[in-house]
């Protein structure tokens, strides 16, 4: 009987993991779409959700697999997106990123990571004003796309902090790679 | 006692998945792309389905994103008072020389609302329905990098209905684009795909206000080759039925590499409340085949 029960919850803990780690990001997503002062500036708002599914796929990756990052990028693009589909590739070039480098990122500190995510978001960012430009056969203004990677950028540690103490409290320790 | 059916152990159904999930986890990323890149054609073909899933989903999570914007609607309103505060002193000294102005102002207007008046008598003029104006209150920008539009916290259940004008105190923001039961998405006049025909300054010259989301829109199409004032008032023009005429939008910026810019009366940093105008049942649409067009003119700005 306990043994069992033991092996139902080990069965069930990455369930629970995507449960904190997607619903949390969920409502960082949600949070991110209020009409923030900063928002409406000319400023695009930052990708607060990118960020956090580069960390969560950095860290804990079974709090954030592929199919949920590509639940909040469809997410993104049901409540905030100009173009329906560019969330859910964007979300999921932010998950492949984290995967393809958490070897070398994963055992390093929040400088590295951070280092990482400016990178990511400029790609994601360069990405994103292409299909935009294609999509609207318009030119579109670089400013709000490089706006956004500079406040993604500068909201990322804050955002990697608040994702550490969730998933300890959660009790999802970091792992390694 | 009954024997329940035999349970398979959990480690023989996880092995049997076993190599279905490496499949998945090979393709996963391009089978999701590929159904990411699907939904950008079908967004691009089929926008009205396209825009019904979202002012359902919209509808579906208001009652999060309103609770969630009233953090930030008390952190602005509190970081507001706290400038008041600041400026008390300056604020009020303005505000009383306002008030002297305004009096003089106020016997003018009254001058002329009688004159206006006695007018109206003698020409029998019907002035029409009363606008009907519905408050609301953004709670959310789905805008992102590349568009510019707001979601407002009334719907259809008040009496919103598709292409209503959206303005503030100060001017014209923009107008209704889909509607749900209980939330309605507001394309802004910045918007790339937003074309507002306008007419500039006395005498009045067409021409259509084109937003590309930046925070000035552009005046394109400005009828014949004529110089404007920097400063000059732009206001709907009513062509084409898709806003009334005379609504304040802004004035003229100024020429900007090629570029007549406008600068809005909106505050774009400061949209947390609005009001839709409801100007009645939609008046014929003007027949702008049958009108002149208007000539890509060589109009400049003088500042």
């Amino acid at each position: 009987m306990n043994q069992a029960t033991f092996e139902t919850k080990t069965h069930l803990r990455p369930c629970f993991a995507f449960a904190v780690g997607v619903g949390f990001t969920t409502a960082l997503t949600l949070l991110a779409a209020a009409p923030w002062p900063i928002v409406i500036v000319g400023l695009a708002p930052p990708a607060i959700a990118h960020a956090a599914i580069f960390d969560l796929a950095l860290r804990r990756p079974e709090a954030m697999p592929i199919i949920g990052a590509f639940m909040i990028g469809i997410l993104l693009d049901v409540v905030a997106g100009p173009i329906f589909g560019l969330g859910a590739i964007t979300a999921l070039g932010a998950h492949f990123a984290a995967t393809t480098q958490r070897r070398f990122l994963a055992p390093r500190g929040l400088a590295h990571a951070w280092i990482g995510l400016v990178a990511t978001a400029l790609a994601l960012g360069a990405g994103s004003w292409l299909i935009a430009s294609l999509y609207f056969i318009h030119v579109q203004p670089l400013g709000p796309s490089l706006a956004q990677v500079a406040l993604t950028a500068a909201l990322y540690p804050p955002v990697a902090i608040l994702l550490r103490i969730v998933r300890s409290a959660a009790g999802l320790r970091n792992r390694r790679a | 006692m009954a024997r329940g059916p035999d349970l398979i152990p959990i480690d023989d159904l996880v092995d049997a998945t076993r190599p279905i999930k490496a499949l998945l986890r090979r393709f996963a990323y391009l089978l999701l792309i590929g159904v990411a890149v699907t939904l950008i054609l079908i967004g691009k073909i089929e926008t009205v389905l396209i825009e019904r899933v979202r002012a359902n989903f919209s509808d579906v999570v208001a009652p999060v994103l309103e609770l969630l914007s009233e953090p930030v609607r008390l952190a602005r309103t509190g970081a507001e008072h706290v400038v008041d505060l600041a400026d008390l002193i300056e604020e009020n000294e303005r505000l009383t020389q306002e008030n002297a102005r305004l009096l003089q102002w106020r016997i003018f207007a009254k001058k002329l609302e009688t004159e206006n008046q006695s007018l109206k008598g003698l020409l029998r003029f019907d002035p029409g329905p009363k606008a009907r104006f519905i408050s609301a209150r953004a709670i959310a920008d789905v805008g992102g990098a590349f568009a510019r539009a707001i979601l407002l916290n009334v719907g259809e259940s008040k009496g919103v209905r598709v292409g209503l004008p959206v303005m503030t105190g100060e001017g014209l923001v923009g107008r209704v684009v889909h509607v749900g039961a209980r939330t309605s998405r507001v394309l802004l006049l910045t918007d790339i795909n937003a074309r507002t025909p306008v007419v500039i300054g006395d005498p009045p010259v067409r021409a259509i206000l084109a937003g590309d989301n930046r925070d000035n829109p552009t005046l394109k199409f400005i009828d014949g080759d004529v110089t404007l004032e920097a400063g000059a008032l732009i206001v709907t023009s009513g062509h084409g039925g898709v806003f009334p005429p005379g609504l304040p939008v802004g004035v003229i910026a100024g020429e900007v590499e090629g570029r007549i810019l406008a600068q809005t009366f909106v505050d774009w940093r400061n949209l947390a409340y609005v009001r839709l105008v409801d100007f009645g049942p939609a008046e014929q649409p003007i027949d702008t085949l049958n009108q002149p067009p208007a000539r890509q003119s060589a109009a400049s700005v003088k500042p």
